[in-house]
């Protein structure tokens, strides 16, 4: 029998605990061997080694009583009866009298115990083959040893234990359990074992499981010789090791664990000492000194010991200073700058640039809206010429002038350069005929056909002209700023976080922000975003998984908030790739997923519903460019194969493999396998690559080829976003051949049509027909919609319950200072 | 080029090629007129070709042209070269051409330069016919090595040279081309002025009522030499017109033909909405080397319509073909891609609603493929249930066959898309509905229902599932124990007598 390392652990802790239970007689009868086999007990049946007087060994059946009783001595006259005795007038008696002869009678036999004699059955039949008698009566005077069946379990387990076989002297010791939990020497051979077991697998470097052997081992016999200072010296590595990791919080918890085992360790004392004291070095680091600086060595000190009042006041006195606002994400705008080629860049570009048009309303182009470029949007020649009126006293960030009719220009030129990826729109370079600016504060546009939606093209970030192409002036040789416009400026920005600071200018609405600082930290797994949020570091996470949405709305500390627009899956396909250009291989790929089936099981982890429900096409169902009467898009395996192999011989392939590149997006990682496993069915082999999301989606953007990605789509206008939702390199420059990527030539025309649509009818009719044709075409594969939202901590107050954007209205919010306490200490 | 001044050097070549001057000396015949070629060879200084250096170059490729072409180039180099010989070579118009003498028959303007990147000599240059003022396209060759030098500028000026003619007639679908020079013994096979495979441009020369002539070049039409007789080329005609080579032409006119060699520049092409006017974005187009050689993608027109079509390793005349929703054709025409470098505008019909139709059709085309390949598979499973004897299993797979659509409704669904279309095509004026292709489709597509969605495959199964419960049914009967022989029905009126009566 062979048992895994972690059953036995837990198999062990079991026997421990339930040593005075007894066996269960029918699982012993289960396991016992029919056959005596000396050199394999544990595949033996029971038997007993009895060593006689002539030094011969006979195996018997197990003797009874177990362990026999000790043999008594022989006694000299012990047992004769006394004698009748005649009395003294003799036992004659007279005619008449009653005899006095007492008659002889002989006491009745004792019985011989088992001190004396045992009843013993061999084992084996003996060697003459004549069906001799096995049973017999052995006096225990001719027995010179008995070797007991649980001795020799214990004995080869001792010896097995020697030879590390902790395994097979686990299962010995088992056996001995199942036979009497109460057999002598049984626990203490059971501590040595575990002892041993747990030392080796510490020196193996398996930290995990030695410490849970010993720790079993402390719980069973706290005093057992060496053992708190073996647990002492492998928590310290372990700490040590976590702290190297900065994995503070695990630290702290391993130190709380192994207080608990012995708090006067001196590894433990120790450990504390280089907690504090880490956090004290990191409370002096304040690097330019600066409020922020402060803010976050204290930040940092106090996650490294949260229980630290010195620090801790120090704490909330710079907080108050400057009030941050931390966010946990999974990607972050890498770098920053004036375009929106990813969610992130869409995220956070409005915080850092004003857009000439917040919204499409008529106050916005009257120049009545805050936070936008215009003081007034004129519009003439029957929409084909715009002139942008820009506000006075709006200054860039560096301070060195105020934006102008020049930097509007500019952004608007610069969208047409194919030469810089990061802001060309080849839909704004196809309408744009001319920009120009008249004079300070005037740009004149001259279109080749009107908007359909001015804000639409209008609320693109816009970048300073004396910046550089990025939206950055030197400062130094090694450092460049981004300059912007908006309420907040970027202080800093890595691929792991950014660094956002309210505008201290007196430009008016920025001042008034109560969130001064805005960070946001980007996790690399999206468990790891989830942990800092629920662990307090971040305030806000700004995406739930559906499946975590209840859980968190479950905590009192947590809000839950909802994006307006739902986020639709889908597998964009690029048709440069003659594999997928084939239209049996799409239909094979789409027959392939359970649709429902991998939403609810995976996705949501609960039923589907009206706002989280497989998806027909790219539009959100109920959006004014869904098709109605469109038929859902049918699982059918039996058809995948199918059409999967009619499209190998169309493609004269051997086998169709494909490359699934894919954002670290919780609901994403989750069913990416399953959509792997799903299309090997179909005998499509797809090998799923993670790439970061900002880094997928603008390298998608500026028309990178690739197989097939995985993209999480939200639609606020789908006239305007539908090329973008369907073909992913729409608005790249034309060198990359992007549009070559819509693997339906018939959906690139009707895309192309509705960009030329002149009125809304025609083009809104053309948007219903593209969503209804799509469903045959497949230029993506849709997946399912889900309803996206985000999270945060009750100690931030402001954020909507449903908004277009994470920073809606953050001007408003309000945040409190709060340090993660270890739930042990609270 | 559709008007241009009366042209004397090709009034002369068509006066030396009909009649001979009255009282001068007698004209040459056309095929026995070799070509006078004037070499305009300016260079880069980077290039460094000195004057000795330039004239040794000269004179070892003049000594390669009589080695291997022979007479029939009578070549003058210029000793001040023209200015259009220069790095704006491929930008250059016919018009720019000025300063050339008009008894030259051609004019080679050639660019010696250096590459940037592997520092060779390269030769770039255009050549300029008199007779139709037409200025070919831009060639270019480097040279390996400057000892190569001669050998290279010799083969540029055969990828430069381009024969001219008359077309003399047509016989059987071929059009008989009259070569100059054709006549004149060519030293080496590499020399001769035309071969099998020379590709001609046709030209019609209209002369117009004030005497001048209008020269025009008959578009999208090819004529490629199939056979040489004497100094008649047979060529096949490539065109995109029934009749492109036709006399019905008002005016006086005369076709002649200019051979043409496509040069390493793209051929820029701009397909527009006919209607409109408006870009033709989105648009597949393919190509195959004329006449029949195998189809390939191109690519797609991008949002002005435009697209560039490369010199494929064919070199020579394809039939480019323009789909909407990759099928359905809007234009198919032969072209040379590398025969200019200068955009052309083509206009065409996008067929939105038979695009629209074709979309519907192959939505359906598609599920009546999908529902052969679910009757397929079951029929397999039945006839393997059927051959078991595993009668229960059977008709299980029998009714899940019987629930999949009957074949009678795709063939109703498509004689509505065609009532629908054919409908749309009597109240559509502007634009073709019921295409050919489309009209195929629909062929194709009650093919297909006919073809593979019968019924008769589960009928027999069905039979034999009820030919089974019969014998099922007949079985018990057979096995049931006879009942007892019944007593002879006793004679009428007898009945009671001779019923058993009741003991007692």
């Amino acid at each position: 029998m062979t048992i895994s390392a972690l059953h036995r652990a837990t198999a062990a802790a079991a026997l421990l605990l339930t040593l005075a239970v007894a066996a269960s007689p029918a699982q012993d009868a289960a396991r016992a061997p029919t056959v005596v086999t000396p050199d394999d007990p544990l595949a033996s049946f029971p038997f007993d080694r009895i060593t006689l007087v002539d030094d011969s060994v006979i195996l018997v059946e197990p003797v009874s009583p177990r362990p026999l009783p000790p043999t008594e001595p022989p006694k000299a006259e012990a047992g004769r009866l006394p004698r009748p005795r005649i009395p003294f007038e003799g036992n004659v008696g007279l005619p008449g009298e009653a005899s006095k002869v007492e008659p002889f009678q002989p006491a009745a036999k004792k019985e011989d115990g088992p001190d004396v004699v045992i009843n013993v059955h061999l084992a084996r039949e003996t060697a003459t083959g004549r069906g001799d008698a096995r049973d017999f009566k052995l006096k225990r005077a001719h027995m010179k040893r008995i070797e007991y069946f649980e001795d020799i379990l214990l004995a080869e387990g001792d010896k097995l234990v020697q030879a590390r076989d902790f395994t097979r002297a686990f299962e010995h010791y088992l056996r001995v359990r199942q036979r009497d939990p109460d057999w002598p020497g049984l626990t203490d051979r059971v501590h040595a074992l575990l002892f041993a077991e747990g030392k080796h697998a510490l020196g193996d470097g398996d930290v995990t499981r030695g410490l849970r052997l010993l720790r079993e081992l402390h719980a069973r016999r706290p005093d057992y010789p060496g053992l708190v200072d073996q647990i002492a010296a492998a928590y310290a590595g372990r700490i040590d090791r976590a702290i190297e990791l900065a994995l503070y919080p695990e630290g702290r918890r391993l130190l709380h664990e192994l207080e608990a085992i012995s708090a006067d360790v001196r590894q433990a004392r120790e450990l504390r000492e280089k907690f504090q004291g880490l956090a004290k070095a990191r409370a002096a680091q304040v690097g330019s000194g600066s409020n922020a600086d402060r803010l976050d060595a204290l930040a940092d000190a106090l996650r490294i010991w949260p229980d630290h009042a010195e620090l801790e006041a120090e704490y909330r006195k710079a907080f108050e200073a400057e009030p941050t606002l931390e966010v946990a994400v999974t990607d972050v705008a890498a770098p920053p700058g004036p375009w929106l080629r990813s969610p992130a860049d869409d995220r956070i570009a409005r915080l850092l640039f004003r857009p000439v048009l917040a919204d499409d309303s008529e106050e916005a182009r009257k120049g009545e809206r805050p936070g936008q470029l215009a003081r007034e949007v004129e519009s003439t020649d029957l929409g084909r010429r715009l002139v942008v009126h820009v506000r006075a006293g709006l200054p860039w960030s560096d301070g060195s002038r105020d934006v102008s009719a020049l930097d509007v220009a500019r952004s608007f030129v610069d969208r047409c350069d194919p030469r810089d990826p990061a802001k060309y729109q080849a839909r704004w370079a196809d309408l744009l005929d001319r920009a120009r600016p008249l004079d300070e504060r005037q740009v004149e546009l001259q279109l080749r056909r009107p908007l359909l939606r001015p804000a639409f093209w209008l609320d693109a970030p816009v970048g300073a002209a004396h910046a550089g192409a990025d939206g950055r002036i030197v400062l130094s040789a090694k450092e460049r700023r981004l300059v912007g416009s908006g309420p907040f400026v970027c202080a800093a920005a890595s691929p792991n976080a950014i660094d956002l600071r309210a505008t201290a200018d007196a430009s008016g609405e920025a001042s008034t922000s109560k969130v001064r600082r805005l960070r946001e930290v980007r996790y690399g797994a999206p468990s790891a975003a989830m942990a800092a949020f629920l662990r307090g570091d971040a305030a806000m996470l700004g995406h739930v998984p559906p499946d975590q949405a209840s859980k968190l709305a479950a905590n009192p500390d947590v809000k839950i908030g909802t994006y307006a627009r739902p986020a639709v899956h889908v597998l964009a396909l690029d048709g440069r790739n003659p594999i997928l250009r084939n239209r049996t291989l799409r239909r094979a790929l789409s027959y392939a997923i359970d649709r429902k089936g991998l939403l609810e099981e995976t996705i949501l982890r609960g039923p589907s519903s009206e706002s989280d429900l497989p998806a027909d096409g790219v539009f959100p169902r109920g959006n004014g460019a869904d098709a109605p009467g469109v038929k859902p898009l049918e699982h059918n395996p039996v058809l995948a194969v199918a059409l999967a192999s009619l499209a190998r011989r169309e493609l004269k392939a051997e086998s169709l493999k494909l490359k699934l590149e894919y954002p670290p997006i919780a609901e994403v990682e989750a069913v990416v396998p399953r959509l792997v496993e799903a299309f090997a069915q179909a005998r499509i082999v797809v090998e799923p690559v993670a790439v970061p999301r900002s880094k997928l989606e603008s390298e998608l953007r500026a028309g990178r080829k690739f197989d097939m990605a995985y993209r999480v789509l939200r639609c606020d206008e789908p006239v305007l976003d539908a090329g973008l939702m369907i073909c992913p390199g729409y608005d790249a420059p034309p060198s990359a051949n992007a549009l070559a990527s819509a693997a339906s030539p018939r959906i690139l025309q009707l895309l192309l049509q509705l960009e030329q649509a002149a009125e809304w009818p025609s083009a809104r009719g053309m948007a219903v027909q593209i969503d209804r044709e799509l469903r045959d075409e497949l230029p993506v594969i849709p997946l399912w919609q889900t309803v996206d939202r985000y999270a945060w901590r009750s100690r931030l107050r402001g954020p909507a319950e449903t908004a277009e954007r994470l920073y809606d209205g953050i001007e408003t919010w309000e945040i409190a200072p709060w340090i993660a306490k270890d739930p042990w200490s609270r | 080029m559709d008007r241009q001044r009366p042209l004397v050097p090709l009034i002369l070549l068509l006066a030396l090629a009909t009649c001979p001057a009255r009282g001068e000396e007698p004209a040459t015949a056309i095929e026995n007129r070799p070509y006078r070629i004037a070499l305009h060879l300016a260079s880069d200084p980077a290039a460094r070709l000195d004057e000795r250096r330039r004239d040794e170059l000269v004179a070892r490729w003049l000594e390669m042209v009589r080695r291997f072409v022979g007479p029939a180039w009578a070549i003058e180099v210029a000793a001040k070269p023209n200015s259009l010989a220069n790095d704006g070579l491929e930008r250059a118009k016919a018009e720019d051409v000025r300063g050339h003498d008009p008894a030259v028959d051609k004019a080679w303007f050639v660019w010696a330069s250096v590459d940037p990147a592997t520092s060779d000599l390269v030769f770039e240059g255009r050549e300029y016919d008199s007779g139709t003022r037409w200025l070919g396209p831009l060639q270019r060759r480097a040279a390996l090595s400057p000892l190569d030098a001669p050998r290279a500028f010799f083969l540029f000026t055969l990828d430069l040279f381009s024969p001219s003619a008359l077309i003399v007639g047509q016989e059987g679908g071929r059009a008989l081309l009259k070569v100059q020079g054709a006549a004149i013994p060519a030293a080496s096979d590499l020399g001769a002025i035309v071969a099998k495979g020379t590709t001609f441009i046709p030209i019609r020369l209209v002369t117009m009522r004030d005497d001048s002539i209008r020269i025009t070049r008959i578009a999208f039409t090819y004529l490629a030499a199939e056979s040489i007789e004497g100094s008649i080329a047979r060529c096949a005609i490539l065109s995109a017109f029934r009749d492109p080579l036709s006399q019905r032409i008002a005016r006086p006119n005369t076709l002649a033909a200019l051979g043409i060699k496509p040069g390493g520049s793209p051929l820029q092409l701009r397909f527009v909405d006919k209607s409109t006017k408006g870009p033709a974005a989105g648009y597949t187009l393919t190509e195959r080397p004329a006449p029949d050689g195998p189809a390939r993608d191109v690519g797609m027109t991008d949002r002005s319509g435009r697209i560039a079509v490369e010199p494929g390793p064919t070199r020579g005349v394809v039939k480019l073909r323009l789909l909407a929703g990759d099928s359905e054709p809007l234009a198919e025409f032969p072209i040379m891609p590398g025969e200019s470098g200068e955009e052309r505008e083509i206009a065409v019909d996008p067929l939105p609603l038979a695009s629209k139709y074709q979309v519907q059709l192959d939505a359906l085309r598609d599920s009546i493929v999908d529902q052969v390949a679910l009757r397929g598979r079951l029929e397999r499973l039945m006839e393997s249930r059927a051959d078991g004897e595993d009668w229960e299993a059977l008709e299980a797979l029998l009714k899940e066959y019987n629930l999949l659509p009957s074949p009678g409704s795709f063939a109703e669904a498509l004689k509505k898309l065609k009532d629908e279309a054919v409908k749309t095509s009597y109240e559509s004026a502007k634009t073709t509905v019921l295409t050919r292709h489309l009209q195929a489709e629909f062929d194709e597509i009650q093919g297909l229902i006919d073809g593979y969605l019968g019924d008769d495959a589960s009928r027999a199964f069905g039979e034999a599932l009820e030919s089974h419960k019969k014998k099922q049914a007949e079985k018990p009967a057979a096995n049931k124990p006879r009942p007892l022989e019944a007593p002879p029905l006793p004679p009428p009126g007898q009945e009671k007598a001779a019923a058993p009566q009741p003991p007692g």
